[in-house]
């Protein structure tokens, strides 16, 4: 019993660091219909940034949140100079042009920082915090905590203010926005920003657990589209679930049946869902063509 | 027949060209790097068939490759049989994998298809990397038998490699040109306007993907009677964006694309590893950063890609001249007129 | 006789909104229908279930007797039914003698393999193929254009290049979505001669038409559609002279 409540503990970890790649997926798609296959570098970049900067003796907080506005910008020109280039390309030439993108900025992490893995000092001390006999990290409690606070801002913006009203106004008619002096390529641009930025933020505090090295982003990206597809495109309340449904499965999987093929239970609920289901078992909320 | 005429010329220079290449470059360094070429374009070659023609993507043809790859030296190796038996079995295995993952997505389009076959590829190579006793896991498999007669030098085993490229394009190219081919590339065109003239889109899709599967598996296959060695580093994501890389470039719908962007990106690998040995610095993939670049420029800027791209250069540089032909004529003839009258 | 497309209660929803409504017609063997009604009436929504790219949300098809519900879009072609379509539905990157070869798909049977190694089978074939396409494209006039590529046609040419791609498939029933929009008088004048010349031949039209003109000559039979319901049916003279295709008509004219 213990042992179970230890795995389920350890996959609702992981699983909130892909309910935020998941929501960074939807996040963009909403607005620009374009899924950004570069979204685990986020995650990755966020992660190796701050080990970089405290290597030049820059200190953790400063460190994070430097290497946190940099991911944003990197996630703003990337939208501004490539995505909004070839904006009505078709849905083979857009995941093209994303892998594209993942692919160079995994090249240059691995040239600038090395193919060795990093780990990142824990916010707090290494002291696990024991519970009935689970023993959790304090670092996870952190973690878990940042994934519900950018989760709760993330809602409350798209559902409180009058920004994310404008957000889900292009998401559902781009040119209606337009004609009422909203412009979609600026919030497309933000869209963009507010994945980079809660992109890195996970990046960073995963980065104490799992080491960070340069392909970290290439999993979380697969795993966190997984969890935005099982919950349904469009849906980032049941993208959330999903993917800490997700990150359960995978730990079960690799406790119970193989460490090492943990990765791969992630791939065959995937594939599994997109057999079965493929608009999600939450259902699908206004995702619009956008080639799917 | 009239296919044949269409690409006549560019056919014989490739063959001439791949005839000489061994003696133009008669290092034996460089018959091996041919070597590499060839085995990758079979891959690009079937994965264009499936991305260009078909208008699907695969980002896992690296997996099918690794599974081509494994299926013969774990026959040959481990159960004694001829290498010759290894390599027709791999290009089947690869072929069932291809169509076992093929039907299960072949409703699926754009997005999805692409994280499927990704992950596809992850799942392989976890897959060759857990299963020990019969990959031998991360450490490799180790005295994979050659080929036999062919796999005696690097030149004979070079004019193998290419034989088997030569019958990979002309098989391609007649499809092309084919009613199957004519399917494929209606489908990529428009679903709905396909289906109305009768093609089943999915049988089609699946063709092309198990299709393409099977290249890949019998380049594989070749590759580990080549290397003679094993392990499973070259069959994951870093290769398969590698071909993605080579079929972009190229031109996706042009088999003489995947072809041209082959070399090309291999050259530029040669030439990357050069790079490295005169600058101490380089580390890591930096491989990729010249891929990644390509792939986001050659979408930005010139998505056909290069062959299509100066195809229609040349037939545009044609047509004028044809048209000045034809100016030159008529003015002669209005010419000749004036003298008669 | 019985006749050769038989729609019954036919209907179609759109989220909510109901875009056909009870339709009911009849395609008798050899005649040119033609489906008109004011834009909106739901005339290219019925021709799409016709012609099996949308499923019906009610009623019945029936093609030669045989009930099309359960029957694949794919197969509708190797059946006897092919389509034009109304915003043109070309294959740009192939020749124009390509795509009107693409229209054979379902009269050969060369398989993949028979094709990648250029077997003498898929060879001669091929040929034939040719052979047809190529007399189609005489037939529509656009022999001297066959080795173009479809995507630098203009767009009344790509109109006859889609008859004649349905055309390939030797169909018995014809599909037309307006193919006379954005055409002049003389090539409207010479379309109707090509459809009486197809109807000559046994084949039957089913047209979605906005040009009277045309209608009135070739039509021996004629639907009107107002809001996706059927407000008459019957001959051109008959249909001319109806109260409530005048007024039918006439209500679209004042908006």
């Amino acid at each position: 019993m213990t042992e179970l409540l230890q795995y389920v503990a350890n996959g609702l970890v992981s699983g909130g660091i892909y309910a935020i790649v998941a929501v960074g997926f939807i996040t963009i798609y909403s607005v620009s219909k374009v899924i950004n296959l570069a979204q685990g570098e986020f995650l990755m970049l966020g992660g190796m940034m701050t080990v970089a900067l405290i290597g030049m003796n820059i200190p953790y907080g400063e460190a994070a949140l430097l290497a946190i506005a940099a991911v944003t910008l990197i996630g703003v020109l990337m939208q501004k100079y490539v995505i909004a280039y070839v904006k009505n390309s078709n849905p083979i030439s857009l995941i093209i042009l994303t892998i594209g993108i993942s692919t160079l900025i995994r090249g240059i992490a691995s040239t600038a920082w090395g193919k060795d893995a990093f780990a990142l000092a824990p916010i707090t001390s290494n002291e696990p915090i024991s519970f009935a006999g689970v023993n959790i990290a304090q670092q996870s409690v952190w973690i878990l905590l940042s994934v519900l606070i950018i989760l709760f801002l993330l809602w409350f913006l798209m559902e409180k203010t009058i920004l994310g009203k404008k957000i889900n106004a292009c998401s559902i008619n781009p040119m209606a926005a337009r004609l009422m002096g909203i412009s979609p390529a600026k919030m497309s641009m933000l869209a963009f920003a507010i994945s980079g930025a809660t992109g890195a933020i996970a990046g960073i505090v995963i980065a104490p657990l799992n080491v960070t090295s340069y392909d970290v982003g290439v999993l979380l990206g697969i795993k966190g589209f997984s969890a935005a597809i099982l919950g349904g495109l469009g849906n980032p309340l049941g993208a959330t679930a999903a993917a800490f449904l997700l990150g359960i499965v995978e730990s079960l999987g690799a406790g119970y049946v193989s460490s090492g093929m943990k990765d791969a239970f992630a791939f065959l609920v995937l594939i599994g869902v997109l057999l079965i289901k493929p608009s999600g078992i939450f259902g699908e909320r206004s995702v619009g063509k956008g080639g799917l | 027949m009239q296919a044949i005429n269409k690409w006549g010329k560019s056919f014989g220079i490739y063959l001439l060209l791949v005839i000489l290449f061994p003696f133009i470059m008669p290092d034996e360094y460089y018959r091996s790097v041919g070597i590499i070429i060839g085995l990758h374009a079979v891959v690009s070659i079937g994965l264009c068939l499936v991305m260009g023609l078909a208008g699907q993507i695969s980002l896992g043809q690296a997996a099918f490759w690794g599974i081509g790859a494994y299926t013969s030296a774990v026959l040959t190796t481990k159960y004694g049989l001829s290498p010759l038996i290894g390599l027709i079995a791999s290009g089947l295995l690869p072929g069932l994998f291809a169509f076992i993952l093929g039907r299960a997505i072949a409703g699926l389009q754009g997005y999805y298809l692409a994280m499927a076959t990704l992950a596809f590829g992850y799942i392989v190579q976890i897959g060759i990397n857990e299963w020990e006793p019969v990959t031998g896991g991360a450490s490799g498999m180790i005295s994979i038998p050659p080929i036999p007669f062919f796999g005696e030098s690097e030149l004979s085993m070079y004019y193998l490699i290419w034989g088997v490229v030569t019958c990979v394009l002309l098989f391609s190219l007649n499809l092309l040109h084919s009613r199957v081919g004519r399917a494929f590339r209606a489908i990529h065109k428009g679903e709905i306007a396909a289906t109305s003239m009768g093609i089943d889109v999915r049988k089609f899709k699946l063709n092309a993907f198990v299709i393409s599967g099977m290249f890949a598996g019998i380049s594989g296959g070749l590759y580990a009677h080549y290397m003679g060695i094993l392990d499973p580093q070259p069959f994951g994501l870093h290769d398969s964006i590698k071909f993605l890389t080579m079929v972009v470039i190229g031109g996706m719908t042009s088999i003489w694309g995947a072809l041209a962007g082959t070399v090309l990106i291999n050259s530029i690998s040669e030439g990357l590893v050069m790079l490295s040995e005169v600058i101490p610095g380089l580390q890591g993939d930096f491989d990729t950063i010249v891929f990644g670049a390509i792939l986001m420029l050659i979408i930005m800027f010139m998505p056909e890609g290069i062959v299509p791209c100066i195809r229609a250069a040349y037939e545009k540089a044609a047509a004028k001249r044809a048209k000045a032909k034809q100016v030159q004529k008529q003015s002669e003839q209005v010419v000749e007129r004036k003298a008669a009258t | 006789m019985t006749a050769l497309l038989e729609v019954q209660n036919l209907s179609r929803d759109f989220g909510g909104v109901r875009a056909v409504n009870r339709v009911d017609f009849q395609v008798q063997q050899g005649e040119i229908l033609a489906l008109i009604g004011p834009n909106g009436a739901g005339k290219s929504t019925v021709l799409n279930m016709v012609s099996g790219v949308i499923p019906p949300s009610e009623g019945e098809i029936r093609f030669d007797n045989k009930l099309m519900a359960s029957v694949p879009g794919y197969e509708y072609a190797g059946l006897g039914i092919t389509r034009t379509f109304q915003n043109l539905q070309t294959f740009d990157d192939m020749t124009v003698l390509e795509n009107v070869m693409v229209g054979m798909h379902t009269r050969t049977r060369s398989s993949l393999f028979a094709c990648g190694m250029n077997l003498a089978s898929a060879r001669s074939e091929e040929r034939e193929m040719r052979k047809r396409a190529q007399l189609w494209l005489e037939h529509v006039g656009l022999d001297a254009e066959s080795a173009s590529l479809a995507g630098s046609l203009p767009y009344g040419k790509l109109r006859l290049m889609e008859i004649a791609r349905a055309m390939v498939a030797e169909p018995r029933l014809l599909l037309l979505d307006e193919p006379a929009a954005g055409l002049n008088h003389t090539e409207t004048l010479e379309m109707s001669r090509m459809f009486q010349d197809i109807r000559k031949n046994g084949t039957a039209i089913l047209l979605v038409e906005h040009d009277m003109d045309m209608i009135m000559t070739i039509a021996d039979r004629i639907v009107v559609l107002d809001q996706g319901t059927k407000i008459a049916e019957g001959t051109p003279r008959e249909i001319q002279e109806n109260p409530r295709v005048i007024a039918a008509y006439l209500g679209e004219d004042e908006e």
